[in-house]
C-alpha cells in the first residue's frame, strides 16, 4: 500500500488495527514538525529526542484505544502536555535541593498554595496589561490563536513587519516580567542542565 | 517558592481541575517559551530521524515495531514518559499517629446509605474508624467513608471521598479494595494513603508500607505485565495520581520518603560508612526506602565515602554523599539519579 498517500484519518484507523507501517508513517509524517516545536521549547535537542521517543512509543502502545479526530493537533497536544511535565519537573527539582530547608519551613497547605496560584493568575494578567492594545492583540493571535503573521497582518491591516516587531516587543517584555516563572534564570541556577 | 507553586498550576492544567482564568495563564507562559534554536543540517535531520526511530524499535522491546505489533511495556516504560511529577498537594506530615479516637470534638454522623455504613468526619481532627476485620482507616477531617459493616469472605471493600489514612491487617485471602473516585485500589495488608477530592479530578494513593495496586474502577486488577496499562503497583514510599481526563497514573516518590519499619528488611543498616564504596551504600538506600537510586556513570559507584548518614532523612542523606563526593542528584520520576565527575 502507499502509506504515505493515505489521510490522516486513515491511518488512525490502520494503527487502531495494528498496522505498524501506518505507525511508521504517522512518525515520518509528524516527527520533524515535533521535534522542530521541542527544542524550541525545551532548548535542548537531547531532551526533545526523548519527549518525542516517548510521545510515539506511546502512541504505538493506545493505538487500540486511542479516539483521535484530527491527528496533527493531537500530537502537538500530547507533546505540550509533554512540555508541561518537562518544566514541571525542572520547577520541582528546584524545591527537592532545597528540601532540607523547606523541611525546616513547614508544610505549605493547600489554601496557601491556592492563594500562591491566584497570585499567579494576578501577575499575568497585570503584566499583560502593561502591553499596547496592539501589541497584545498581535500577541493573542500569534501564540494563541496560532496566526500565521501574514494572517495578522491581513486582518489588522499592518504591515508582517510590523506584525514582526509587535511580536518581539511584547515576548521581550512578558519573558522580562515573568522572568521568575520561566526557565532561563532556573537553568543558571542550577548550572548544569 | 513561586516556581514549586507554578509547578503545582502546572499539574493543575494537566489534570483538567483548573479555572478559565488560569488555564490562560498557563497557555499564555507556553506561548512565551521557547527560542531561536540553531539551524539543523540535512545530515543531522535524517540522523536524528533514524535515531529516534532506532530507538523506537529497541525501546518497544525485542519485536520490530514495522513488522510486528510491539508488546506492552507498561510499567518499564510508562514511569518514565510522564518523568517526573509533581507532588503538589502536600499531605500534613504524619500527624495522623497522634490521631485522637472518635470523641466529643469530632461530631461523626452515621447513616445507612444502602445497607452501607456511613462514617463522615465533620470534625478538626482526625478520626478513627476500626473496621471488622481490625484494619484501621484514620479518616481527614472532611472525609468520609462508606463500608459494609461486615465484610464477605472474598473480599474487604470501602468507598472513600476525601482523604485518609489505612492500616489494612494482613489477609492474603480476603483482599481489602479502596474505591476512589475514579480509582480502586487493592491490596493485601500494608499501610498507605488514599486522597480522593470531592470535587477534583486527581485521586492520589501514596504507600507506607508494603505493596498495592491501583487501577482504574470497574477495570480488573492488573497483573505486573498489564497489557493495557490501565493501572500500576506502588511500593512503599511511591505515591500515584491518576489524571482522570488523561487516565493517566503519575508514579513518583512521596515527599518525604521514610525508611521501612524493621521487620519489612532483611538487615537493619548502620549507616556509619567508613572508606565504603559508593555502590554499597546506595543499595543500602534502596533497601532501606525500597527506591531506586541511578549512579550517572559506573566509575562513581566506586568512590569511597567516609560518612555518617545515621538518623537523617533521605534527603540529607543525599546531600552529604553528594558533597563529599562533589556531585548532584535529581528526582527523576521515581529513581534518584546521582551525577558527578567521578573519583581521580
Amino acid at each position: 500500500m502507499e502509506y504515505h498517500l493515505l489521510s490522516d484519518e486513515l491511518l488512525v484507523r490502520l494503527m487502531r488495527v495494528d498496522d505498524a507501517e501506518a505507525f511508521s508513517e504517522v512518525y515520518k509524517r509528524f516527527w520533524r514538525p515535533l521535534f522542530q516545536s521541542a527544542r524550541y521549547k525545551v532548548k535542548s535537542e537531547e531532551i526533545a529526542e526523548e519527549l518525542l521517543q516517548d510521545m510515539f512509543l506511546n502512541l504505538w502502545e493506545k493505538r487500540t484505544t486511542l479516539q483521535i479526530e484530527n491527528l496533527g493537533a493531537y500530537l502537538f497536544g500530547v507533546l505540550k502536555y509533554q512540555i508541561v511535565n518537562h518544566y514541571r519537573a525542572l520547577f520541582l527539582a528546584e524545591k527537592y535541593a532545597d528540601f532540607t530547608q523547606s523541611q525546616l519551613d513547614g508544610y505549605v497547605h493547600d489554601a496557601d498554595l491556592a492563594v500562591n496560584i491566584q497570585d499567579i493568575v494576578s501577575v499575568f494578567n497585570e503584566v499583560l496589561q502593561q502591553l499596547p492594545p496592539k501589541t497584545s492583540r498581535v500577541f493573542h493571535m500569534s501564540r494563541l490563536e496560532f496566526k500565521t503573521n501574514r494572517e495578522i497582518a491581513a486582518a489588522l491591516d499592518i504591515t508582517e513587519r510590523t506584525v514582526e516587531h509587535h511580536i518581539t516587543q511584547s515576548l521581550k517584555l512578558l519573558r522580562q516580567q515573568l522572568r521568575d516563572f520561566l526557565p532561563l534564570l532556573l537553568m543558571v541556577w542550577l548550572g548544569n542542565i | 517558592m513561586s516556581r514549586t507553586s507554578f509547578a503545582a498550576l502546572l499539574l493543575k492544567y494537566q489534570s483538567g481541575d483548573i479555572t478559565p482564568a488560569e488555564q490562560l495563564v498557563v497557555e499564555q507562559w507556553y506561548a512565551l517559551l521557547g527560542e531561536e534554536q540553531r539551524e539543523l543540517s540535512a545530515q543531522e535531520w535524517m540522523d536524528l530521524e533514524n535515531r529516534i526511530w532506532g530507538k523506537l524499535q529497541q525501546e518497544s522491546m525485542d519485536d520490530d515495531i514495522a513488522t510486528v505489533p510491539v508488546k506492552s511495556v507498561f510499567g518499564q516504560k510508562i514511569g518514565a514518559w510522564i518523568a517526573v511529577a509533581a507532588s503538589v498537594i502536600l499531605t500534613l506530615g504524619f500527624g495522623y499517629y497522634f490521631a485522637q479516637t472518635i470523641n466529643g470534638t469530632n461530631r461523626v454522623s452515621e447513616g445507612d446509605q444502602q445497607t452501607l455504613k456511613r462514617i463522615e468526619n465533620t470534625g478538626l481532627t482526625v478520626v478513627v474508624v476500626v473496621l471488622e476485620d481490625s484494619s484501621k482507616v484514620f479518616l481527614n477531617p472532611g472525609a468520609e467513608l462508606r463500608f459494609s459493616e461486615h465484610f464477605t469472605n472474598l473480599k474487604r471493600e470501602v468507598f472513600l471521598n476525601g482523604e485518609a489514612f489505612f492500616e489494612v491487617s494482613e489477609n492474603p485471602n480476603r483482599p481489602f479494595f479502596v474505591n476512589a473516585g475514579q480509582i480502586t485500589t487493592k491490596v493485601l495488608g500494608t499501610s498507605f494513603r488514599v486522597k480522593a477530592p470531592r470535587r477534583g479530578s486527581e485521586v492520589e494513593v501514596s504507600v507506607t508500607t508494603g505493596k498495592v495496586s491501583v487501577y482504574e474502577k470497574e477495570k480488573e486488577a492488573p497483573v505486573l505485565s498489564s497489557k493495557n496499562g490501565s493501572g500500576v503497583i506502588l511500593s512503599a514510599n511511591h505515591q500515584v495520581t491518576f489524571l482522570k481526563r488523561d487516565k493517566l497514573f503519575l508514579t513518583r516518590l512521596v515527599e518525604n520518603p521514610i525508611a521501612l519499619p524493621v521487620k519489612d528488611k532483611k538487615v537493619q543498616y548502620s549507616f556509619n560508612y567508613n572508606d565504603t564504596a559508593l555502590q554499597k551504600v546506595l543499595s543500602e538506600l534502596e533497601e532501606t526506602y525500597s527506591i531506586d537510586v541511578e549512579v550517572e556513570r559506573k566509575t562513581l559507584g566506586d568512590c569511597p565515602l567516609t560518612a555518617n548518614l545515621s538518623r537523617k532523612g533521605l534527603y540529607q542523606q543525599l546531600d552529604l554523599i553528594c558533597a563529599a563526593i562533589q556531585g548532584t542528584y535529581e528526582v527523576k520520576g521515581t529513581t534518584i539519579l546521582i551525577s558527578g565527575h567521578g573519583c581521580e
